[in-house]
């Protein structure tokens, strides 16, 4: 959906990419599972690294992978990680996320991109009944409404609506884990939130000047072009965003999973900050052109 | 005694707001010895005055301290945004923002925030926004802390207190990932040491492709 959570897989070893591939697969066969055959075409990386920390909280006798052929990899097989607690979970929360998501769109988009939310409602609808997390989708359907009236209020601050995206991530993240264990994905799931909420409007922010869409950081900087020393400070609060989730990542417990726990690291780490590198270009228009060399 | 209570502290006892615990414990006692009741005898008109100067340095003393303690508590590990962040002690010219100074200090935020916001639009000044920015971070509210920061530091970019507290946040947010292999400023593979140049690269194939040769392969076909 934003695309902000991802490693930076040069960095990683060989068998932590492949492992990073098997989840990415085993989350998109649990999509098929759960949420209906065309719900994958919405997968995206950020939903790998929820499954990833989850992974970290069912039995490691559950963790296994197989070789399977998919529509996106007809020829070939290719190892996926047999769908499991953590891959379902992950499957079905990021369905409402994004039905929820998608609904709220319909309301303030074109007419091009109302038509293709509407043909996606069906999906999701029954992705949301399939699913049937409620505690999750009240929370979405709350948060996300009260960021649409931040959004219509033209609300001069981007932590009150990031925040409220952080509360839907935290929530997402801590579903159904108890004791102090929650608190830490709790805590992750928030800053991390913020952090995409932020920079989303960060990376958004000269479209969104040009469109007169709403954007945080266009009302708090009047709509004037943003100078270097501007884009420096909010980096800065990203980074200090990013401190946050470090705090909580330092507490998950990853006890034997290295394996979970570089990949997890190189996100944070490298992946996060790589992906507001934007903000150091001054030329670049909202970073269209990194975002070509991807994964 | 409403008068004595808006006295900055440190005025009082003649010492910089940077000054260490142990500076500030020197400057109580030599104040304190100046002052003492020893040295004014009962009939000295002047007794009264003494008394009341002894109170207002034992006051700032306390006060100081009380500072110090709260700020060490509420920071422990998490970096000392506030511990000095009043640098300029002329700063305060409006009495309404040494009273939100002195909420932030005793971390009542709520309490500076309303005082804050009470202040119309128009005579908001550089203080008002740096001030703003320190309440906004206690509320984690970084995005929005690091917008009423840099709106302080452009209004008066000559303001050390303002400039010290920018580069607080840039310090703590630089520092990010340096510790992990793979960032930039720390060349330390994780695994190995720092020994995997090209010449290591070109080594290890070639020992790859003898490797191959064994086996009746060929990995790099010139030799």
């Amino acid at each position: 959906m934003f695309g902000y959570v991802k490693p930076v897989p040069a960095e990683l070893l060989v068998k932590e990419y492949e492992f990073y591939r098997a989840v990415y697969c085993g989350v998109c066969r649990s999509m098929k599972k759960h949420t209906g055959k065309l719900s994958n075409v919405l997968h995206s990386y950020d939903s790998v690294f929820l499954a990833l920390v989850r992974m970290l909280y069912i039995p490691d006798s559950e963790i296994g992978a197989g070789k399977h052929r998919c529509i996106a990899h007809p020829i070939k097989r290719k190892t996926m990680l047999n769908t499991n607690d953590a891959t379902d979970y992950t499957a079905k929360a990021f369905a409402i996320l994004t039905y929820y998501k998608v609904r709220d769109d319909i309301s303030d988009e074109r007419l091009a991109k109302r038509m293709a939310t509407a043909f996606l409602r069906p999906i999701f609808a029954s992705a949301k009944n399939k699913a049937a997390l409620k505690d999750i989708a009240a929370l979405c359907e709350e948060k996300l409404s009260a960021i649409t009236a931040l959004e219509k209020a033209k609300c001069k601050s981007v932590d009150e609506p990031a925040k409220l995206f952080g509360e839907i991530l935290g929530g997402i993240f801590a579903e159904g884990i108890d004791g102090d264990d929650k608190t830490i994905l709790y805590t992750l799931g928030f800053h991390l939130g913020k952090f995409i909420y932020a920079a989303d409007a960060a990376e958004d922010y000269e479209k969104d000047r040009a469109s007169g869409s709403y954007n945080p950081y266009v009302e708090m900087y009047g709509g004037a072009e943003l100078t270097d020393d501007n884009r420096a400070t909010i980096k800065c609060a990203l980074l200090l965003e990013c401190r946050k989730i470090e705090g909580a990542v330092n507490l998950l417990p990853f006890g034997t999973h290295a394996i979970i726990e570089n990949i997890i690291n190189n996100i944070i780490y490298l992946g996060l900050p790589k992906r507001i590198e934007f903000l150091d270009k001054s030329e670049c228009d909202g970073g269209k052109c990194e975002r070509k060399a991807e994964i | 005694m409403s008068d004595r209570l808006n006295k900055d502290p440190f005025e009082v006892l003649g010492v910089s707001r940077g000054a260490s615990d142990e500076e500030v414990k020197n400057a109580y006692r030599a104040l304190a010895r100046k002052y003492h009741p020893d040295n004014y005898e009962n009939d000295n008109p002047l007794k009264d005055l003494a008394n009341e100067k002894m109170q207002e340095i034992n006051q700032a003393y306390d006060q100081i301290q009380q500072m110090r303690a709260e700020n060490k508590d509420a920071y422990r590990g998490g970096g000392t945004y506030y511990e000095n962040y009043s640098g300029s002690s002329s700063g305060a010219k409006d009495p309404i923002y040494a009273e939100v100074r002195n909420d932030i200090n005793r971390r009542k935020f709520g309490d500076a925030e309303r005082k804050l916001l009470d202040i119309d639009f128009a005579s908001r000044v550089a203080e008002w926004h740096y001030l703003m920015s320190l309440v906004l971070m206690s509320r984690n509210n970084v995005g929005d802390a690091m917008r009423e920061l840099e709106i302080a530091c452009n209004m008066e970019p000559a303001n050390p207190e303002y400039q010290k507290a920018k580069e607080m946040f840039n310090t703590n947010a630089n520092g990010y990932g340096s510790t992990y292999y793979g960032s930039a400023g720390n060349t330390t593979y994780r695994r190995r040491n720092s020994t995997d140049d090209a010449c290591d690269c070109c080594a290890n194939l070639i020992c790859l492709d003898c490797l191959c040769e064994c086996m009746g392969g060929d990995l790099i076909a010139c030799c």
